[in-house]
């Protein structure tokens, strides 16, 4: 039966039809700017380390950008460190005493009752 | 298997514009005709295929070869600017498939044979991406089974599933231009 061919049928109908469809064109400003994005990769390859790391960080950004971003968030740590700091310190003390009392072996005056 | 493009990338890599010129004209139309076809959008389809070459120069320099075909690895990329930019726009196929022209009869032979392209692509345009996928890299690009489950992630298996059901929905989508 002609069932057995119909995968293989499907296939060379859809090629041919596709075929029929119009070729794309290739615009010279398509062109132009794929080289460009080129030229600007390569450059910013050259122009050392410190921008390979700017563009890890933030690709594509002006220079102050990932700066301002560093800085700003340095600010808030410095200020988060200063007040932070005091409360957990005292949280760490209370915790030592209470430890210190569980630990330290029981102490009783007997004559003190008497 | 011996890459062709291996060459032309390592230059490019290092900064040769020539290479980059090279391995542009190259692959350039190909990939643009798949972006064509997955986007239904020439403005979009350029910029999709932008973007890829944009992330090609961007690793060139750290292309090494033997793990895939430079080629198979840049359709994968421009397959996924293209599925990035159609998660973008939901029910875009349907909008789009809503504007298949008229099949009357023209007068002119070219209008008419332009007017068939236009409902193939919309036809086209409005399968599921993942079967487009398949069915533009297999019957357009004439890609291999392998070379296409490779390039869409996904086993040959599921491929020719793919492509079967979108088959059928072609078929049964352009039963009256098989017809005619």
């Amino acid at each position: 039966m002609g069932n057995g061919n119909l995968p293989n049928d499907d296939a060379a109908w859809a090629t041919g039809m596709l075929k029929a469809l119009p070729t794309v064109p290739v615009s010279a400003a398509l062109q132009q700017n794929i080289l460009a994005s080129f030229d600007v990769v390569v450059a910013r390859r050259r122009a050392g380390v410190f921008a390979r790391i700017r563009d890890a960080v933030w690709p594509g950004a002006p220079v102050w950008r990932p700066i301002t971003a560093v800085a700003f968030s340095l600010v808030i740590g410095v200020l988060a460190g200063t007040v932070v700091p005091l409360e957990g310190a005292m949280a760490d003390n209370n915790e030592q005493t209470a430890s210190i009392a569980l630990d330290a072996p029981p102490a009783f005056d007997l004559n003190e009752n008497s | 298997m011996i890459d062709p493009d291996t060459d032309l990338v390592a230059r490019a890599g290092q900064g040769d514009r020539a290479a980059a010129q090279a391995l542009m004209a190259r692959h350039l139309p190909k990939m643009l005709t798949v972006a064509r076809r997955m986007l239904h959008s020439q403005t979009e389809a350029e910029d999709a295929v932008q973007d890829a070459f944009l992330k090609v120069w961007t690793h060139a320099s750290r292309w090494q070869p033997g793990k895939a075909l430079f080629e198979t690895w840049l359709y994968r990329v421009v397959m996924n600017k293209c599925y990035d930019r159609l998660r973008k726009r939901p029910n875009a196929n349907l909008d789009e498939a809503a504007e298949v022209p008229d099949a009357a009869p023209q007068a002119d032979a070219v209008m008419a044979n332009a007017a068939l392209g236009r409902e193939i692509e919309a036809a086209l345009a409005a399968l599921p991406d993942r079967q487009k996928a398949a069915i533009v890299l297999c019957h357009h690009q004439e890609c291999g089974n392998i070379e296409a489950a490779e390039i869409l992630g996904i086993s040959v298996e599921a491929l020719e599933s793919l492509l079967a059901r979108g088959r059928r929905t072609l078929r049964a989508r352009l039963a009256h231009l098989k017809d005619a």
